[in-house]
């Protein structure tokens, strides 16, 4: 290969100098020439490799000075000049120092001085640039912290060479990409040299830590860990939020503290990275440590995923059943299917442990066939056997209902099975609802369309239930207590349940609640008129032949109600009957219908009059409690038994009361009417003849 | 034939080891380069100048006959740039004549050796 000579550019205007320092270079260098410095600049900029630059001082057109002064304005500092004087000219020599020569020579020359030197700046220059290249391989362009193997080789010595208590932390901002699209590129990398500043700022005060940017918005801190350095990282987060007023900013901060400095520092990062996974799913959190137990979720999901195929291809998926209870009766009417997967080495799995993972890779969707079909054949096989099974119902997955072919799927499956479609029952959740609800109105209307049956699971688990149940017109209401978690024994819970309730039974909405584990909130329950309830107390989910056992050891109780015994009455109540709503509430006075049971009532429908004079929370004179706080003991007595009375006479009965309301008092015509009765209850029909105290003095 | 021309220059005041040095001891080049040093436009340039007493335009092509005459070692004639740049330096272009019929006349001398020697 041909030895390349370093290109040597001499600026000078004399010729003859300019042939003598050719003559002296030729050997060793190839020469590119100037006769001035405004030539000799414009070479330079087009020229990229240049070595050195030979620079006479005195030129005409432009000097070297002038020359200097221009070539540092320009990025190329890294090319050495050595500036010829004239001899014996200390004051030039100083000042082209000063301009950013490297060295400099005087004339005459002499070869061996010229020679040594343009040498020696040239691998000066070398040295110059291994040191600025090795800058650039070990340093991020846009924060200049360490790239991401450096910082892990930095860190590694650190905590080698350091006896302290460290830990490695792993900073991000929950979606940086969302805010760059917002801010544009520019602003979001601008963002990031601000959180590398931060990140300098903590590393000050912690001092001695390392630390880089190792992608994106990724960045890694290594410190000495304690207290202090727990406030600082509290600081830098909080300063990092701060960054703009105006938008959400969520930095993440995973940190694993060093236990064990044998562990490979790479482990250590994505031990880290578990801990600010960890952090990104807590709202309210920017700083979470790393538990051992993380490392070994990521391992379960690994195993989970390597194994689902085969799993159902081998059928280790099982339906599970959990029978779901009329609270009247207390007997089991139908029931949910859960998927259970038997492991032939491990058990029994959790849905908890593998559903998540199947939703987030969309495996849930051939989980939820599985499911259908196997229902499916579950219920052709009661029927073969003779048997009337109550219905079942199969959950269906986001996934699954985004499915433009869903229909057609359950209504092939139940073709298949010569099922009637009222027996399998679809439970679909309710956030699926709020994300694409129009798609949902239709997917709905077309499943209850065909015969099927739509619960709308989790209601009241979303944010915006009450228009989703505006919109949308599902069959059945399931609602899980756990929603209340914190709060379901207490007064505020119990009023969201009471409402839900009452407001699922003005739509005319069964509702089955979930969840249920006590029988405190059994009774609680049964006190605010829930019909049907799925839980613990009564059935955890089981086996098929456990099922099946149970609901033939027990007498089949068919119930829709509490009041359906008198069938013809609650379907006009509950209904969406559009004459009776309109007679219903086409009469002036307010009006109520009320379910009275063990000498207590409560009212299940109103009217909008009622509605209108008392409004909900106003005075809702809609249980006996409230009737109580209300009048009057002599009054309250008068009411109960007019109520006791037109039950036990199944007849009419009415009486008068004085209530307050809104300053003023009122004096009331309560009208009771008898209208039906089963074993434990009677429904009464109230209406209300309303005139102000004040009138009538 | 150069040792001869040599020998002369050297016995003028030619810094002949020097220049050889620098030429890299190819005569024929160093005898090229003083050859046609004595051609270069500054000597008439710095004649028109210190005429119009120009002191900054002499001092500009002084200076570079300094530099040419000391790198082609034609000492005779870099010192008589030598004591004219100096004055010039400092703004000074009186009393230059002589030392400008100096330069010129050595000038003349060391052409005519060269002519001797058909150069």
């Amino acid at each position: 290969m041909e030895n390349i000579k370093p290109l040597i550019l001499v600026v000078e205007d004399q010729k003859i100098n300019r042939d003598i320092l050719n003559h002296i270079l030729k050997n060793e260098y190839n020469i590119i020439e100037a006769e001035n410095g405004a030539e000799a600049l414009d070479i330079f900029s087009k020229t990229e490799n240049i070595s050195a630059i030979l620079l006479d001082i005195n030129m005409p057109v432009m000097d070297g000075y002038t020359f200097l002064s221009e070539m540092n304005s320009k990025s190329k500092a890294s090319v050495p000049v050595i500036a010829v004087t004239a001899s014996k000219d200390s004051e030039s020599e100083q000042k082209v120092l000063e301009l950013g020569a490297w060295d400099y020579i005087s004339k005459p020359y002499i070869p061996q001085v010229l020679l040594a030197r343009l040498k020696n700046v040239i691998i000066r220059t070398k040295f110059y640039l291994i040191d600025k290249m090795k800058h650039i391989y070990e340093h991020d362009l846009l924060t200049d912290l360490y790239q991401r193997t450096v910082f892990f080789s930095e860190s590694q010595k650190l905590i080698n060479n350091n006896d302290e208590k460290f830990a490695l932390i792993r900073l991000d901002v929950d979606d940086f990409h969302l805010l760059n699209s917002f801010w544009g590129e520019h602003e979001g990398d601008r963002f990031l040299c601000f959180i590398a500043d931060e990140i300098r700022k903590l590393a000050e005060s912690v001092y001695p830590a390392v630390y880089g940017r190792i992608n994106a918005d990724i960045f890694g801190i290594c410190m000495p860990f304690n207290d202090t350095a727990l406030e600082s990282i509290r600081i830098m987060s909080e300063n990092i939020r701060n960054y703009k007023s105006d938008y959400l900013i969520k930095p993440s901060s995973g940190i694993y503290i060093i236990d064990d400095k044998s562990i490979k520092i790479e482990t250590m990062y994505e031990y880290a990275t578990l801990a600010a996974k960890d952090c990104k799913s807590k709202f309210n959190e920017n700083i979470c440590y790393y538990k051992p137990e993380m490392q070994k979720n990521v391992i379960l999901e690994q195993s989970i995923i390597n194994e689902m195929q085969s799993a159902l291809n081998e059928r280790q998926f099982e339906v599970f059943l959990q029978p779901k209870y009329n609270l009247e009766t207390e007997t089991p009417y139908g029931a949910e299917a859960l998927v259970r997967w038997r492991h032939p080495q491990k058990g029994l799995i959790s849905p908890g442990v593998f559903i998540p993972v199947f939703e987030r890779n969309g495996f849930i969707g051939k989980i939820d066939y599985y499911m259908w079909e196997s229902v499916c054949k579950l219920l052709r096989q009661w029927l073969d056997e003779g048997k009337n099974p109550a219905p079942v119902s199969v959950n269906v997955s986001r996934v699954n209902m985004y499915n433009p072919n869903l229909v057609e799927l359950f209504t092939e499956l139940i073709r298949k099975y010569n099922l009637p479609p009222n027996l399998l029952n679809l439970e679909l959740t309710e956030s699926a609802y709020m994300q694409e609800p129009d798609l949902m109105k239709k997917t709905v209307n077309a499943l209850q369309n065909a015969g099927f049956t739509v619960m709308m699971d989790d209601f009241g688990s979303g944010y915006s239930s009450l228009n989703t149940l505006k919109d949308i017109h599902v069959d059945v209401l399931k609602i899980d207590m756990k929603f209340l978690s914190k709060d379901s024994s207490g007064e505020r819970g119990k009023c969201i349940l009471t409402s839900m309730i009452r407001m699922a039974g003005w739509l005319g909405v069964p509702v089955i609640m979930e969840g249920a584990e006590t029988l405190e909130q059994i009774n609680f329950l049964k006190s605010i008129g829930c019909e049907y309830v799925q839980g613990y107390y009564f059935a955890k989910p089981m086996p098929v032949n456990e099922y099946v056992s149970l609901v033939s050891n027990k007498p089949k109780y068919v119930a829709k109600s509490n009041s359906e015994n008198h069938d013809v009455v609650f379907e006009s109540i509950w209904s969406d009957n559009p004459s009776f709503n309109l007679i219903f509430n086409s009469f002036k006075s307010p009006a109520a219908i009320y379910e009275q049971k063990n000498d207590s009532f409560r009212a299940i429908k109103m009217n909008s009059s009622f509605n209108d004079m008392f409004g909900f929370g106003k005075i809702p004179l809609d249980s006996e409690k409230k009737f109580k706080s209300l009048l009057s003991p002599e009054d309250f007595e008068k009411v109960i038994d007019s109520f006791r009375n037109t039950a036990k006479t199944r007849n009419e009965s009415s009486c008068n009361y004085v209530v307050s309301y809104g300053g003023s008092n009122f004096k009331v015509n309560l009208n009771l009417q008898y209208w039906g009765k089963n074993q434990k209850s009677s429904i009464i029909f109230a209406v209300f003849n309303l005139k102000s105290a004040s009138n009538d003095d | 034939m150069y040792d001869v021309l040599i020998n002369r220059l050297k016995s003028m005041g030619c810094d002949i080891d020097g220049t050889l040095e620098r030429m890299l001891n190819d005569k024929e080049f160093m005898i090229q380069c003083m050859c046609a040093s004595l051609d270069e436009s500054e000597y008439d340039l710095l004649k028109k100048a210190l005429e119009k007493n120009d002191a900054s335009g002499a001092f500009d092509y002084a200076h570079a006959l300094k530099g040419v005459t000391s790198n082609v070692g034609l000492t005779p004639l870099y010192n008589c740039i030598v004591e004219i740049v100096e004055p010039l330096r400092n703004g000074k272009t009186d009393n230059l004549d002589d030392k400008l019929c100096e330069l010129f006349k050595k000038r003349e001398e060391i052409r005519a050796l060269f002519k001797s020697f058909n150069l």
